[in-house]
C-alpha cells in the first residue's frame, strides 16, 4: 500500500512560487484599475468612437429622503419623521463609534454635508431643510433643536407656527416616533419628561 | 422538491459562522481572563491601608449648568456673563460671594486667575462649608480624550473630542468609566474597589460598593459587586412571615439549604442565602440610627437628602462588630437637571434666581451640609469625601427658556480631608467663539480631566501611584495625576 510522503518543501522554491503568485496578483490588479479608470479623453485618444456621455445628476440620500420636506401637502410630524430617517440612515452608512456630532445644529449639518469620517455628503447644500445660515430648519423656517439622549435615541424638536422654541406650539418628536404632549412638553428636565413618555 | 440537507454536514457557510462565534467567544474569554490578571497583579502590588475611608458620589443627572452654580463676580468677568447669559444671568446682588473664612467680614475669596467667586443664591450652605475650608470647587472639568484646545477641536474633533458627547447617556457613562475612548466595561469605582477591597476589607460583611440609586456604571467592577440599598435598608423578604423565624422563612431557608447535585442550582441557592443573609445583616445593624433624632442636623426629606441619610446611617456602621468595612464607596443621585425649558422662573413673573434649577441647587446644597454635619457627628468628616458629578455643563447662551447640553463643568468636593477654601482648575474665557468654545454657543472645552479629577480621589483613598495607570489608562495623557484638593493621607 502506497502512502503518500508529506511533501518536501524547498524554502527557496516555496517562497519564489509565492512571490510570482503575489506579483501577478498585483499586475491584474493594477491592469483593472487602469481599465476602470480610462476616461472619456483616454477613449477619444486611443481612436474609439466618442459617444455622448449621459451623467445622470447623483441625487444624495439624504435629499431623496427629504424630497417632500417641509411642503404644504405635507405635515411637521411627516417633516420630523423623514428629518429621523436621515440621521439614522446617515449613521448606518457612516458607521463607526461616533458617527454624528450630537453638538449643535451647524455641527450636524457639517457631518451630514461631508465631515465625516467616510466624506459623505448625504445632504447637499441645495436641500430644502438648510436655511442661509446652514442649520436644519423645520417648515416655517426655525433651526431645528436635536435632543440627544444617546448616540441612537435622538429627539427633532420644531419651534412650531409661532416659531419661538419652548412654547405650547412645539413639536416635539421622540427618538422612537412618539410625541411629547401637554406638560411634558416643556417639563423643567426634558431628560425625566421623555423618559416618562417611554 | 425541498433538497435534502444533512445537519450532520457542514457547510462552508455554517463553518465559517461558527468559527466567527467561537472567535468572538475566545476573545471575550482571552479578555476576562486577561482582566482578571491584570486586577490579580494589581491587588497584588496594592500596599496595606490603614483606618477608615468612604467616597460618596452625588450624581446630578440631567447636565447641571455649572455656569449658575460658581459665577465670577470680578467685575470685567461678570460684565461678560451678564451680557451673554441674558436672562439666565443672576443678578450680583443676589450672588453668595464665596470668603475665605466663615464670617461674614472675611476677605473675599480670589482665584488664582484673580476671579473673585460666587455661588448660585439657592446654595447658602455651601457657601458656609466653603467658608469653613470644608469644601473646595473644581473649575471646567469634563471628559477628555487628551488635552484638548479649541483649535484642535475644531482642526481634528474626531481625535480630540469624546465620542458621543453631548449624548446624555453617553456622558454619564464616559464621567463614570473616565475612560471615554473605549467601549464601556468597568467604572473607575468599580476598579478601585476591585483593587483595594481584598486588602481594606479582609473581613467586610457587605459589598464595599453601596449604591442609593439602583444600578450605576462607576461602581461596576469586575470582581467586587454593587449593593444596592434602599432609602428604608435592605431590600429583603418582606412581610411577617418571610422575616426572623416566621415559618416562610424557615421554609425558604430549608430550601435553599437542600444539598443540590447539580452546581448551578447550588451556586444560586447560595447566592439567594447570602442576599437574604447580607439583608437582615445590613437592617439589623442600622437599627441604632432609625430615628430621625439621632442626627443632630436634620436631614432634608427630598429624595436626595434621604439617600445620604442612609449613607450616613450605612457608614454609622461601619465597624467590626457591624460590617467590619474600612474601605466603602457610595453613589447616591439627583435628578431633574436637563433645563432646556423653565431654568428660572418665567411665571407668574420672571425671576432668574427662581425656577427649576434654583430648587435642585438648594436640595443639593442642604443634602450636603446635612451630610457633613453627621459625617462631624459621627467623627469621621476626615475620612470621608463627597464629590459631586453630572452628565456635562450646559451652554452658556440662552435658549430663551433655558439652556441646553455643553461640556465642562464645575464641582464640588467636601470632607475634612479637602484643602477646602479653595478652587482648582481653571475658569473658561466667557467669550463665544473665544479660546473655550467648542462651538458659538459657550459649551466649555475643559480645562481638567474627569480622570485627574478621579485619581486624586482614588490617591487620598489610598490606592498606590503604581495602581493608577490600571485604574485610569488614560491619566498619563495629562500634565497632573494630582490636582491637589485633597490633603496628603
Amino acid at each position: 500500500m502506497s502512502q503518500r510522503m508529506p511533501r518536501q518543501r524547498s524554502g527557496g522554491t516555496f517562497g519564489v512560487k509565492w512571490l510570482m503568485v503575489v506579483g501577478m496578483l498585483v499586475v491584474v490588479r493594477v491592469w483593472m484599475v487602469s481599465e476602470g479608470g480610462k476616461g472619456e479623453g483616454e477613449n477619444r485618444a486611443s481612436g474609439a468612437v466618442s459617444r455622448p456621455v449621459v451623467r445622470a445628476e447623483r441625487v444624495r440620500p439624504g435629499d431623496a429622503i427629504l424630497k417632500g420636506y417641509g411642503r404644504a401637502e405635507g405635515t411637521v410630524q411627516g417633516d420630523l419623521t423623514a428629518m429621523a430617517e436621515v440621521l439614522g440612515n446617515f449613521a448606518l452608512l457612516v458607521k463607526g463609534d461616533d458617527p454624528l456630532p450630537l453638538g449643535a445644529n451647524e455641527e450636524l449639518v457639517a457631518a451630514l454635508r461631508g465631515k465625516n469620517a467616510v466624506g459623505l455628503e448625504f445632504v447637499s447644500g441645495e436641500s430644502a431643510a438648510l436655511n442661509e445660515k446652514g442649520q436644519l430648519v423645520d417648515r416655517w423656517g426655525t433651526p431645528l433643536f436635536f435632543h440627544a439622549r444617546a448616540r441612537d435615541e435622538v429627539d427633532i424638536r420644531s419651534a412650531g407656527p409661532d416659531r419661538k422654541m419652548w412654547t405650547g406650539d412645539d413639536v416635539h418628536r421622540l427618538h422612537d416616533g412618539r410625541y411629547l404632549r401637554g406638560e411634558a412638553l416643556n417639563a423643567g428636565s426634558l431628560y425625566e419628561a421623555s423618559e416618562g413618555a417611554r | 422538491m425541498k433538497p435534502y440537507s444533512s445537519p450532520n454536514i457542514l457547510t462552508r457557510r455554517s463553518f465559517l459562522s461558527r468559527a466567527a462565534y467561537t472567535g468572538v467567544a475566545a476573545s471575550a474569554a482571552a479578555h476576562t481572563i486577561r482582566d482578571l490578571r491584570l486586577i490579580s497583579t494589581a491587588m497584588a502590588a496594592q500596599g496595606p491601608v490603614s483606618g477608615y475611608k468612604a467616597l460618596v458620589c452625588l450624581f446630578m443627572a440631567g447636565g447641571n449648568d455649572a455656569n449658575n452654580m460658581v459665577i465670577p463676580t470680578d467685575t470685567s468677568t461678570f460684565e461678560r456673563y451678564t451680557a451673554i447669559r441674558g436672562n439666565m444671568a443672576i443678578p450680583l446682588s443676589s450672588l453668595l460671594r464665596l470668603r475665605t473664612g466663615s464670617s461674614g467680614g472675611s476677605p473675599e475669596y480670589q482665584d488664582s486667575d484673580g476671579h473673585t467667586l460666587a455661588l448660585h443664591p439657592a446654595m447658602t450652605k455651601l457657601q458656609t462649608l466653603f467658608g469653613e475650608d470644608k469644601l473646595a470647587i473644581v473649575k471646567n472639568v469634563g471628559t477628555l480624550v487628551r488635552p484638548t484646545t479649541r483649535a484642535q477641536y475644531l482642526a481634528n474633533s474626531r481625535f480630540y473630542r469624546p465620542p458621543q458627547l453631548f449624548s446624555h447617556s453617553d456622558q454619564v457613562t464616559q464621567w463614570q468609566t473616565s475612560v471615554p475612548d473605549q467601549p464601556p466595561v468597568t467604572g473607575w469605582g468599580g476598579r478601585v474597589a476591585d483593587i483595594i477591597n481584598s486588602v481594606a476589607n479582609p473581613n467586610g460583611n457587605i459589598s464595599m460598593s453601596v449604591s442609593l440609586n439602583g444600578a450605576n456604571t462607576l461602581q461596576i467592577g469586575n470582581v467586587v459587586s454593587q449593593y444596592h440599598v434602599s432609602t428604608a435598608g435592605a431590600v429583603t423578604l418582606s412581610g411577617d412571615l418571610m422575616t426572623g423565624t416566621g415559618a416562610r422563612a424557615r421554609v425558604m431557608r430549608d430550601i435553599l439549604g437542600l444539598g443540590h447535585s447539580n452546581l448551578q442550582r447550588t451556586a444560586y441557592a447560595k447566592v439567594v442565602e447570602g442576599a437574604i443573609a447580607t439583608g437582615e445583616l445590613l437592617n439589623t445593624a442600622i437599627v441604632d440610627t432609625t430615628n430621625d433624632n439621632f442626627w443632630t442636623t436634620a436631614f432634608p426629606t427630598s429624595t436626595l437628602g434621604q439617600q445620604m441619610k442612609m449613607i450616613a446611617r450605612l457608614i454609622q456602621a461601619r465597624g467590626a462588630t457591624k460590617f467590619n468595612m474600612n474601605r466603602q464607596i457610595f453613589y447616591c443621585q439627583i435628578g431633574g437637571f436637563d433645563t432646556h425649558a423653565g431654568q428660572v422662573q418665567f411665571t407668574p413673573s420672571f425671576d432668574a434666581t427662581l425656577g427649576t434649577q434654583r430648587n435642585l441647587l438648594n436640595d443639593v446644597s442642604e443634602c450636603m451640609f446635612a451630610f457633613q454635619k453627621a459625617m462631624e457627628q459621627l467623627g469621621v468628616a476626615n475620612d470621608v469625601t463627597t464629590f459631586t458629578a453630572s452628565d456635562f455643563a450646559r451652554t452658556f447662551i440662552s435658549n430663551s427658556q433655558g439652556t441646553d447640553h455643553a461640556w465642562g463643568s464645575h464641582h464640588f468636593v467636601m470632607g475634612g480631608a479637602v484643602n477646602g477654601g479653595e478652587t482648582y482648575g481653571s475658569m473658561p474665557t466667557f467669550a463665544l467663539s473665544g479660546p473655550d468654545d467648542t462651538a458659538s454657543n459657550g459649551g466649555w472645552i475643559p480645562t481638567t480631566a474627569v480622570d485627574q479629577h478621579a485619581a486624586t480621589l482614588a490617591n487620598w483613598f489610598g490606592v498606590d501611584s503604581s495602581e493608577m495607570p490600571n485604574i485610569f489608562p488614560n491619566l498619563s495623557r495629562f500634565n497632573s495625576s494630582n490636582l491637589g484638593f485633597m490633603k496628603p493621607a
